[in-house]
Parts: C-alpha cells; structure tokens; sequence
C-alpha cells in the first residue's frame, strides 16, 4: 500500500496525462486516469469529466463493433447519471446497444421538460431490431405502433402493398415509430420500381436512426450522390450487402476479374476467371458479357502479352468487330508497344478481311472502313518516318493515297497528305504537295491550312501571283487573320519584284514597260496588307524605280520611308543593303555606305536603333551578295545602343529582332543585361532559353546544359502564371514551342529520365511491357 | 454506362440526321447549365458520333475503351428483380458481413 501510495500522482500531473490520453485517443488510460480523479478528489468538475472519457470510450467501443463491452461499460455509467441531460444522453447510448430496459429505467426518471423523444425512438428501434420478441421490452403505450410496423413488413414482403400502406396509417407524426414509418413508405416504392419517392423518403430519415441504416445498402443502389459520398470502403460493404442480400454470386467473381486486369501480373488469372464467369453471365445478363469482353479487349492492348489472344479467343470467341484471327486486337496491341512494322502489318490483314468480309459492315460502308483503316496506318508510317527516319512498307505517302482513293470525300487523310508532302525536304514531293492541296481543295474549297501551304509551295516556285491568289481565298475565309495578310503582303511584294527582276525578266519588264500601274499597284498592295516596319519594303522600292531608270519614283519611295518618325539610319542602311542587292559596282556603292556611316555619325536615338534592328532582321532573308559585310556593320552599330536606357519593352523588342537577325551571340548578352535590370521579364528569360536551343543539338546533346534550360524554363513558368492573363497570352504559344522542343531535345533515353524532365511521370511499366510483347 | 449509342438512346442503325434531331432533343431536355454533368456525357456521345467517319472511327479505334468491371457491376445490379425482404433481413442487410 505503502509503495501504491507512493506512485501516486498528484493533480496537476494526473490532470496533464488525462489530457494527453484523451488527446491521443488512448481511451482505455483516459478511462483509468478518469476514475482515479474521481475516487481521489471527488468533484462535480470530475465527475464531468470522467462520465465525458466514459461516452468516449464506449463510442469508440461502438465502433469497433464491441457491442457487450460497450453495453457493459454503459450500465456502469448508471449511477452517475444524476444530471437530466446525462440521463437522456446515456438512455439513448443504451437503447443503441440493446440495454432496452435499462434505458427505459433512465427514461422513465427523467423530469418533464427533458427532450426524451430521441430516447424513445432509438428505444423503439433497438425493441423492433430484435423482431417480435422486442415488443415485451416496450412500455405498453409503444405496443399498438410496433403491432403496426411489424404487420406493414409482413404485408411489404408478401406484395400486399395497400394492406402494408393501411397498416402504417394509424401513425402520427408525434409517434417515435415515425421513422420506420417513413422507411417503410420508401421501401414499397423501392418495390414498385418508384425510385424517386423512395428516395424522398429515405431523405428525410434521422442518420442517427436505425431505419436510416437499414435503407443505406438499398438507398446506395439508386441514389449516385448519397453513393458517392461514402468512403470507397463504404461503398463496397454496401454494394456487397445488397448483392449478398440478392444471392448474386457473380459480383464477387467479377470483383476478383476487376483486381485482375489492374495487374498484368493476374492477366491470365482474370482470363480462368472469366471463363467460369462468361456461361452464367450469358445465361443471367446476356448484354453484359460483350461489354466484360470489352474490358478484356482493351486489358490486353494495355498490358496483354501474345499469349492472350489466344485467351481471349477461348473465352470470348473472336474480339469484337474484329477478324477471327483478331487483328485489329493486336495492331492497337502493338501500336500501343511501339512494335510498328508488326502493327502496319497487322492492319494491312485487318483490312484484307473488311474486304472480304464486307458483310460486317453497314451496306456501303465498306470502302469506307477501309479507308479509314488506311488513313490510321499512313498516320503511323508518318510518325515513323519523322521519329526514326526508317520507312514502314507501304510507306505513309501510299497509305495516304489509298485512303483518299477508297473515299475521296473524306478531309483527313488529305489534309495529312498535304502536310506530308509539304514538310518533305524532297523537292518533287513538295512540288507534289501542290497537286495533292487542289485535289483537297476540290472537296473542301475553304480550307484554309491547305491554302496557305498552297500560297508558300507557289511563293517558293516565284509565282507569285498564284500565291497571292491562295492566300486571297484564306484571308476570305480568316479576314480576322493578320498573318495572312502579312503572307499575301509578301506575295505582292514577290509580284512587284519579279514583274521588274524576276526570272521572267524580259516577258516579265515588257508587261511592266506597258503597264507601270500594274508593278506598283502590287507594291502598294504589298504596304496596305504586310505587318509592321515597312522600310525595307520601301527601299527595295526604290531601287526597282531607280533600276527602271525613274529617279522621281526612287526619291519618292525614299521621301515615304524617311516619313515614318525614327527611320533616318534604318532607310540609309536599307538602301545600302538594295545597293548590295542590285549588284551595283563597288564604287556606286560606295555613297550608299558613306550615307549609312554618315548617318550614325549623327546623334542616333534609342527608337533609331530599334528601327535599324528591325530593317536589318527583315532584310536578312532572302540572302544577297555581300550580306555578312553588311550585318556585320549593322551590328557593330547596335552594340553602341545605350543598353541602360532602353524600357523593358523596348529590350523586348530588340531581343526579338536581334534573334531575327541572327545575331546570337549579342541576342544572348542584351537578354542577359535585360534581366540585370527586369529580373522578372519573361520574355527575356524566354529569349535565354530560344538562343540556348538553338544552339543545342539531339546528337551531342550536352546534359548539364539540357539541365540549365530545364531550369530556366521552369523559371519562365514561374513568372508566366504571375503575370495577368491578357499577357500570358502573349507568350503561351512560345513557352509551349521551347518545351516541346527540349523533350525532343532530351529524347526517350534513361539519362533524360534521370532528369525528370517534369513533362509527365517516367512509367517504367512501357519499359517491361515494350519487352514482354512482341 | 460508357456506349455513346446507349447514352443518346439511339440504335445502332441511326443515321447523321437522326443523330443531330436525338441531340438537339436531349440538350433541350439537358440544358449545360441545369444539368452539366448530363450534358458533358450527352456532348461526348455525339462526338463519336456525328458523322461517318468519327461513327467508324469509333467502332474501329475506341469502342468499348471505357467499359469497367464497375460499371457491369453497376448495370448488373439495375437489370437484378427488386426482390423484398422480411424485417429480419431488411435488419441482417445493414450488418457487416
């Protein structure tokens, strides 16, 4: 006693460890540590507390499904319930766990004035749980309802639903046998396939009631919101019990099937499965077993291995929609895999059997399968034509074409046609573009993608005036469009220069000669449609006029350039450049560079220099004699820009055209010096990473640097979404095109893994599966 | 349920106009903004099958992709016969099994 005595804990420490206990949910010690207070230092305040850890302990009793223990401990609460509240409280715990008559014994003790109804409802629904055994539990004033609800469920189940309804009549709405009441109403609609009153029924139902528990497994069957708002665990207990409840023995087969085909390890297992499962689902649900087929289908293009198809077939007979020897299941298979010469194949004899076996098919649409077929082979010999230069047989270009011959109306395959052949590096498949996009065009005359290549094939070909054509009929369809305008912009200026120096030289200056309206009409549609700084535009101008001998002309194209605020330097350097150009002798070119020299003698301000920038990058394309002199001088000029005093736009902009220029080394020390100054630009940063990719290359990729420009681009990102939406725009599509561009930069290999590039989670499982099939 | 025939109610026969009319009808029926889930489902159906070629490339290329194991659960259970219960195994349904 002595050594007790001695480990006694005083208050405070007690007090503390009761706290932490309760705090941890270690109910047992909060329990003890509870009593020991009470016993000790007896106190209304202890009491409180330890009639608190005692409900706590029995709910968690509850909840593990320790019902007697929890009952036990709910009758030796008893004698402290000496407060009204108390005595309801513990009443209703238990009339929970069946203690019926000892929560009567509480109910009956309470004062008036105490809400006791709970009480009694959960009194009731402990006496009808236990069926008609239950009613010598209940006062004889509860008698009459439970007479009622018992003779309402022996009519429900044997289909007298008018007598059930009849029965259930007598109880008011002050009755405690009110809720089963209402659960029975719902319930005989669930019966007569009333889902909506049954569930306004079963909606209105006390969660803390039982009969709100008993309708939860049927409720969960017909209403997807109460379903989806139980835990997972939840659902499937109450899915489990209503199909328990039907004598279904399927669900649990198919349960197994689903773990099944989440493991292609248990691939096969779900197949011995399935074929135990397929004859009763036939039998039972016969339009479920197509769609059970079709999870094995899609399992096996997933994660299936060779072996499977013959699985599949001893299960499931043929796939759906497929040939007997399933090949449309193995192309997507092996699609899915990579295995791209096995998938072409596989197509090819896919669609020898639509052929053959046209009846599969809805009348007529045969060809159309068909060319639909096609069309997916000629997309996937494309792909690998691009990503591993080898070539499929037949190779994309066939594809294509047979696709358009077996349904010509179909836009598609045309238009991947045209693309295919206009992204060719080949000379004579680009020149085949031309044929393939009027033959789309035929069809879809409005195409607008299939004009614009049209109107860049014909521009390349120096015609033109067909571009400007193509390019007419897309602005029609796009007049919003302002590319297009600056692509027909160049076409009449194409037009212009070649009807004064063009190949067609004589035809083309004795057409002129006759008509000189018509050369500088298609100058002035040339200013009216292209986009932004025109003093290149008007320099070449001028010297078309002066090569034509016309010195009004050529001042008066010079005099509309210099017009335009900030141009001094940027028309001198723009006529040395039509100088160079024209292939004037080097003594007549001379004033034209003295000019440019002179020019920048003169006190250059900032918006001088940007508008030489500007000149300079839309001169640099297409090449001209004595063009790296030139640029060199250009840029030994734009070095002298005051870099400190340029605003963060104007670092933009300058950025922009000095990467137009080709200026790299220079772009990359002005978007550094901008960031100095506008750390958060993104359009500066944006420039770092372009300049550092254009520099990179696939085959001796470097990794640090491939780590640098992951780097950077994740910084862009990061002041990208601190920037208002109207500017985000701004730079979207050049954020996307740098990303695109450094996956393929980093390639499939694992060193690129390693990196985690962040461009989507590295699946390890393609890395085995790529082995396992084919 | 995931086949977009079934979800627009229509046979397997129906032709373009017959699909654009059943459209029309279901998103009167299902307007965006009362019933947006409905709707988004009711959408994609008609994606598939607006016309030939998405009607072929469907049947050809995704059909049955969305098919689960849950789902033929799920139907399964609609198709079952409401059978009724006694109290007693109304009382037996709620318990853990």
């Amino acid at each position: 006693m002595a050594a007790k005595a001695k480990f006694q804990l005083d208050l405070p420490t007690l007090t503390q460890r009761l706290q932490r206990a309760r705090n941890e949910g270690r109910t047992v010690t909060a329990l003890e540590l509870a009593r020991e207070a009470h016993k000790r230092f007896p106190s209304p305040d202890h009491q409180s507390v330890y009639r608190d850890v005692l409900m706590e302990r029995g709910d968690q009793l509850l909840r593990e499904g320790r019902n007697a223990e929890a009952a036990q401990l709910f009758v030796n609460a008893m004698p402290l319930a000496t407060s009204p509240e108390f005595k309801a409280l513990l009443a209703e715990k238990l009339a929970a766990v069946g203690m019926i008559a000892q929560a009567r014994e509480l109910f009956a003790s309470l004062p008036a004035g105490v809400p006791g109804t709970a009480v009694a409802g959960i009194l009731v629904d402990a006496a009808l749980i236990k069926g008609p055994p239950g009613k010598a539990e209940l006062s004889a004033d509860l008698h009459a309802g439970f007479d009622q609800i018992l003779q309402a469920f022996d009519h429900s189940a044997k289909e007298r639903d008018d007598d059930a309804r009849a029965a259930l009549q007598p109880i008011g709405l002050q009755s405690p046998f009110l809720e089963w009441k209402v659960f029975l109403r719902g319930l005989l609609a669930y019966y007569a396939g009333d889902d909506a009153k049954a569930l306004e029924n079963w909606q209105r139902l006390e969660p803390k009631r039982t009969p709100w528990r008993l309708s939860a497994p049927l409720r969960s069957q017909i209403d997807p919101v109460f379903r989806e708002a139980q835990s997972s665990d939840t659902q499937q207990s109450l899915r489990k019990a209503f199909q328990r409840s039907q004598g279904n023995t399927l669900t649990a087969s198919l349960e197994e099937i689903h773990r099944c085909l989440n493991d292609k390890k248990k691939l096969s297992a779900g197949f011995r499965l399935a074929k135990q499962v397929a004859p009763v689902l036939q039998r039972d649900y016969p339009k479920l077993l197509p769609r059970l087929a079709y999870c094995f289908f899609w399992a096996v293009v997933d994660k299936g291995v060779p072996d499977h198809l013959d699985l599949f077939a001893d299960v499931f007979g043929s796939a759906p929609d497929d040939s007997p020897d399933m090949h449309r299941l193995q192309a997507l298979a092996t699609e899915m895999r990579g295995a791209d010469a096995v998938s072409h194949a596989a197509w090819q004899a896919f669609e020898h059997w639509v052929l053959r076996e046209p009846q599969n098919w809805p009348a007529g649409q045969t060809n159309f399968v068909r060319a639909v077929i096609w069309e997916r082979m000629g997309c996937n010999a494309k792909n690998v034509e691009e990503e591993t230069d080898a070539k499929l047989t037949p190779d994309a270009e066939t594809c294509l074409r047979r696709s358009i011959e077996l349904a010509p109306g179909r836009l598609q395959p045309h238009a991947i046609l045209v693309r295919e052949l206009y992204e060719s590096e080949d000379a004579e498949k680009r020149k085949s573009a031309i044929k393939a996009g009027r033959e789309l065009l035929a069809h879809f005359p409005d195409h607008v993608t299939t004009l614009v290549c049209l109107g860049h094939l014909y521009l390349e070909q120096d015609k033109p005036e067909l571009a400007a054509e193509f390019y007419e009929r897309a602005l029609k369809v796009n007049p919003l469009e302002r590319r297009l305008r600056d692509h027909l912009g160049r076409a009449h200026f194409a037009n212009a220069c070649r009807l004064a120096t063009g190949p067609v030289l004589i035809s083309a200056r004795k057409k002129w000669v006759l008509n000189p309206a018509e050369f500088r009409a298609a100058l002035e549609k040339a200013l009216a449609f292209m986009e932004g700084n025109k003093t290149y535009l008007l320099c070449r101008w001028a010297f078309l006029e002066k090569q034509i001998k016309d010195e009004a002309g050529y001042r008066a194209a010079i005099d509309r350039a210099l017009a335009v605020p900030h141009q001094r330097v940027a028309v001198a350097y723009g006529l040395w450049c039509e100088s160079a150009r024209a292939k004037l002798k080097p003594a007549l070119r001379k004033p034209y560079e003295q000019a440019f020299l002179d020019a920048l003698q003169q006190s250059t301000t900032v918006e001088e220099f940007l508008s030489l920038a500007e000149t300079a990058a839309k001169l640099h394309v297409p090449r001209f004699p004595n063009q790296p002199a030139l640029e060199k001088s250009a840029q030994a000029a734009l070095r002298k820009v005051p870099l400190k005093t340029l605003s963060e736009p104007q670092f933009e902009t300058f950025c922009k055209h000095l990467n137009a220029l080709g200026a790299d080394t220079f772009w990359g020390q002005v978007c550094e010096e901008g960031l100095r100054l506008f750390p958060r630009n993104v359009g500066l940063r944006l420039g770092l990473v372009e300049k550092a990719l254009k520099g990179a290359s696939r085959k001796r990729r470097n990794w640090s640097t491939i780590y640098n420009m992951k780097t950077m681009l994740e910084k862009v990102r990061a002041h990208w979404a601190e920037l208002p939406k109207e500017q985000q725009e701004k730079y979207t599509a050049q954020i996307e095109a740098c990303e695109e561009q450094l996956r393929d930069l980093q390639g499939p290999d694992i060193f690129s893994r390693l990196l985690n590039f962040g461009f989507g989670e590295v699946d390890e499982e393609d890395e085995d599966e790529d082995e396992e099939f084919y | 349920m995931t086949d977009p025939y079934v979800t627009m109610g229509l046979a397997a026969d129906a032709s373009d106009e017959a699909i654009r009319l059943r459209y029309l009808e279901l998103v009167k029926q299902f307007s965006p903004e009362r019933h947006p889930e409905k709707f988004a489902k009711i959408r994609e159906a008609y994606e598939s099958l607006k016309d030939l070629d998405t009607r072929i490339k469907y049947r050809l290329f995704e059909a049955g992709q969305r098919e689960t194991i849950q789902g033929i659960l799920e139907d399964m259970t609609c198709q079952t016969k409401r059978r009724r219960y006694s109290l007693a195994e109304i009382v037996s349904l709620s318990k853990p099994s």
